[in-house]
C-alpha cells in the first residue's frame, strides 16, 4: 500500500485498528474466564495487561507514517472552517493577496522574456550588435565599414548587415506590402537559424547585380501561399521585379531585430565602388549583427574591432564620415534589444513588488488582529496539550491556505492583465509575442505565494506564545472561537 | 508471575515478533501469548505495545496481513512474513547471535580472570 492509499483509506484503517485491538481484549478475557476468573475480573485483568488502548492506537497511527498528512488534512479542514466563519476577513485578505500576486505575476510575465530569458537562438549569448559612434552616440554603419570589419576581424564567426525593405507584392491576388529586410548572406547564420524549407542565402547570392531571391517568413507563406511546399523555386513579383523563392523560415522563428519582418532578400551592394563616395555603400544606414567564435568574450571582440578601427590600412580606404576614429560599440544582442526599455521595466517590476509587500503587510495586520481575537481558543488548545510548534503549524496552514486562494485568484488576474498589457504595449517593446503566462511565470507565482504564506503566517506566530503563557489565566471569550 | 522481569533491549521486540511470525501466520493476541509462554514470562511487554511495533513492521514491508477466521469463528488480523521480512529476520538474528556470543565471551573471560 502506498502512503497515498493509506491516507485515502484512513477511515477503513481506523476501523481495522479498532477491530484488531478489540479482538485482542475479547480473546484475552475469554481465556481468563476459562481459567476460572469471573467475567468482570477477567475483563479488568485483560485491560491491565494490555495498557492504555488510546495510547496504543495513537502509537499505531504514528507507525503508519502518514501522521503528518493526517494532521495537515485536519488543520486544512479546520482552516477552511475558520475562513468560512469569517467571510469578511477572508474576502478582504483573499482579494488583497490576489491583486498583489496578480499584478506582480503579470508584470513578471512581461519582464521575464524581455530581460531575463535567453533569446530564442542557439548560444544566444554569442550574438553581438556592433555600432559606429557619431557625435558620442551610437550610429548605424556604412557598407564599407562592414566589409572592412568582415575581412579584418579575428573574433567573429559570422558578421551580417541588414537594412529595412518594404516590397509590394503584385500578381494574382490583391497587392500587399510586406515588412521585410535586405540582408547580407550570413544574416540567418549569425542568428543560428536555418530555413525550414529550401535553403539559406549563400555568399554567391549576395553579389552586386546578382539573382533576385527571397526567403519567406512562415506566417506569410501560410497566409499568402496556403503553406504550399511547392513554393520553393517559384517566382513572385515584388516591386515589379521577379524574385525566386528559395526558402521558408521555421514556424517559431522570432526575429528580435525586426519583429514584423516576414520576407528577406540579399543586400547585393557593390563592394568595389569604394572610391565613389556618392553611393549608398557609404551611407550610415546598416545595422550589423555578428556571432562571435566559441570562447570569445564580448570584451575580446570589442578589443579586436577597436584595434581595426584605430589602424586603417590602404586596402580599405575610408570616407571622412566613416573613419571609425571614435571606435565601435559592441553590445550583446540581448542588451541591445532591451537597452531602451530595461530601466522602465525594472522600475515597474520594483513598484509592483512594493505593492505586493504592502498587500502582505495589510494581510499580516489582519491576521495579527485575528490571533489577538482568538486568544481564548489558542489558550484552550494549549491547555489541552497542544505544543507551540503545533499551534504555529496550524497558523501556517491557515496562512498558506489563504495565500493559495490569493495565488489562484491572482493567476486569473494575471492572465487577464497580461492580455491587457500586451494589447496596450508601446510599439518599441521587444519580444511582445513571447509574453505569456508560462511555466516560469507559474513558478514565480507559486514561489511568491508560498513565501507570502510563510511570512504572513510566521509573523503572528510569536503572538501565540502569549496564548501559551496565559493559558493558566482563564480570561478571554471562548465564544470567539468559531 | 515470576519475580524476575527484564526490560527488552532496544530493537529486540521487532526481532522477537519476526521470529514468532516466521513460524506461521498468526494474530496479534497469539503473538503476545507466545512471547510470554516461550520466554517463560521473563519478557514482559505491555501487550498493547505489540501493535505499534506490528504496524511499523507492516509499514516497512516486512510483514503482510490479511483478515481470516480463527478456530472460534471470529475474524482476526493474521500476520505473515514477506520475503523482505524473512531476509531481515535472518540478518537480524545473525547479528544478535554474534552480539550475544561476544558479550558471553567477555563475561566468561572476566570470571576466569577472577578465579
Amino acid at each position: 500500500m502506498t502512503w497515498w492509499q493509506r491516507l485515502w483509506r484512513r477511515k477503513q484503517m481506523e476501523e481495522q485498528l479498532e477491530k484488531e485491538l478489540r479482538f485482542h481484549l475479547d480473546q484475552h478475557t475469554t481465556d481468563l474466564i476459562a481459567q476460572g476468573h469471573d467475567p468482570a475480573e477477567a475483563r479488568r485483568l485483560a485491560r491491565l495487561a494490555f495498557g492504555g488502548p488510546e495510547q496504543v492506537k495513537e502509537e499505531s497511527r504514528d507507525a503508519r507514517g502518514t501522521r503528518w498528512l493526517e494532521d495537515l488534512w485536519q488543520d486544512l479542514r479546520y482552516a477552511v472552517r475558520g475562513l468560512r466563519g469569517k467571510p469578511g476577513f477572508s474576502a478582504v485578505s483573499g482579494i488583497t493577496l490576489a491583486l498583489g500576486i496578480g499584478a506582480s505575476t503579470a508584470i513578471f510575465s512581461v519582464v521575464n522574456p524581455i530581460l531575463f530569458e535567453a533569446l530564442p537562438y542557439p548560444h544566444a549569448g554569442r550574438i553581438m550588435m556592433i555600432w559606429d559612434i557619431f557625435q558620442g552616440s551610437r550610429s548605424d554603419v556604412t557598407f564599407h565599414s562592414y566589409r572592412e570589419l568582415t575581412e579584418r576581424n579575428h573574433s567573429f564567426e559570422t558578421l551580417a548587415v541588414m537594412d529595412p525593405w518594404q516590397p509590394t507584392m503584385t500578381g494574382a491576388a490583391e497587392p500587399e506590402r510586406f515588412d521585410g529586410q535586405s540582408v547580407s548572406a550570413g544574416f540567418f547564420r549569425a542568428l543560428g537559424v536555418e530555413p525550414a524549407l529550401g535553403r539559406d542565402f549563400q555568399a554567391s547570392d549576395d553579389q552586386f547585380q546578382g539573382p533576385k531571391l527571397a526567403i519567406l517568413g512562415n506566417g506569410l507563406w501560410r497566409r499568402r501561399f496556403s503553406g504550399d511546399r511547392a513554393i520553393i523555386g517559384r517566382q513572385i513579383t515584388l516591386d515589379g521585379d521577379l524574385y525566386t523563392v528559395i526558402g521558408v523560415m521555421p514556424r517559431g522563428f522570432e526575429n528580435v531585430l525586426a519583429p514584423t519582418a516576414e520576407i528577406w532578400s540579399p543586400l547585393q551592394f557593390d563592394p568595389w565602388h569604394i572610391t565613389d563616395l556618392d553611393t549608398t555603400e557609404w551611407g550610415h544606414h546598416l545595422r550589423i549583427v555578428g556571432r562571435v567564435r566559441p570562447g570569445v568574450s564580448k570584451d575580446q571582440a570589442w578589443r579586436d574591432l577597436n584595434l581595426i578601427a584605430r589602424t586603417p590600412v590602404p586596402e580599405f580606404p575610408r570616407a571622412r564620415w566613416a573613419s571609425l576614429q571614435h571606435g565601435l560599440i559592441v553590445d550583446s544582442l540581448q542588451e541591445d534589444v532591451t537597452r531602451g526599455v530595461k530601466p522602465a521595466l525594472l522600475a515597474i517590476l520594483g513598484a509592483v513588488m512594493l505593492l505586493l509587500l504592502i498587500a502582505c503587510v495589510n494581510v499580516t495586520n489582519l491576521l495579527l488582529a485575528r490571533v489577538a481575537q482568538r486568544h481564548g481558543e489558542l489558550a484552550l488548545r494549549v491547555a489541552l496539550g497542544a505544543g507551540q510548534s503545533r499551534l504555529i503549524r496550524q497558523l501556517l496552514t491557515e496562512s498558506l491556505l489563504l495565500a493559495t486562494i490569493g495565488g489562484a485568484l491572482g493567476m486569473l488576474v494575471a492572465e487577464n492583465a497580461v492580455r491587457a498589457l500586451v494589447a496596450l504595449s508601446p510599439p518599441g517593446l521587444p519580444r511582445v509575442d513571447a509574453i505569456a503566462v508560462d511555466g516560469a511565470v507559474f513558478a514565480f507565482a507559486l514561489g511568491v505565494t508560498t513565501l507570502i504564506g510563510l511570512a504572513v503566517g510566521l509573523i503572528p506566530a510569536p503572538a501565540t506564545t502569549c496564548a501559551a503563557d496565559s493559558s493558566k489565566a482563564h480570561h478571554g471569550p471562548l465564544a470567539g472561537t468559531n | 508471575m515470576t519475580a524476575v522481569k527484564s526490560d527488552l533491549p532496544q530493537g529486540t521486540l521487532d526481532l522477537l515478533i519476526l521470529k514468532i511470525i516466521a513460524l506461521g501466520p498468526v494474530h496479534g493476541y497469539a503473538i503476545a501469548q507466545r512471547l510470554q509462554q516461550v520466554s517463560r514470562d521473563v519478557v514482559q511487554v505491555p501487550q498493547g505495545s505489540l501493535y505499534p511495533a506490528l504496524h511499523r513492521l507492516e509499514n516497512r514491508g516486512l510483514l503482510a496481513a490479511d483478515w481470516k477466521q480463527t478456530e472460534t469463528g471470529r475474524e482476526a488480523k493474521f500476520y505473515h512474513l514477506t520475503r523482505k521480512g524473512r531476509a531481515e529476520l535472518e540478518t537480524e538474528a545473525a547479528s544478535w547471535q554474534r552480539l550475544t556470543e561476544a558479550v558471553g565471551l567477555i563475561l566468561e573471560m572476566a570470571e576466569g580472570g577472577a578465579q
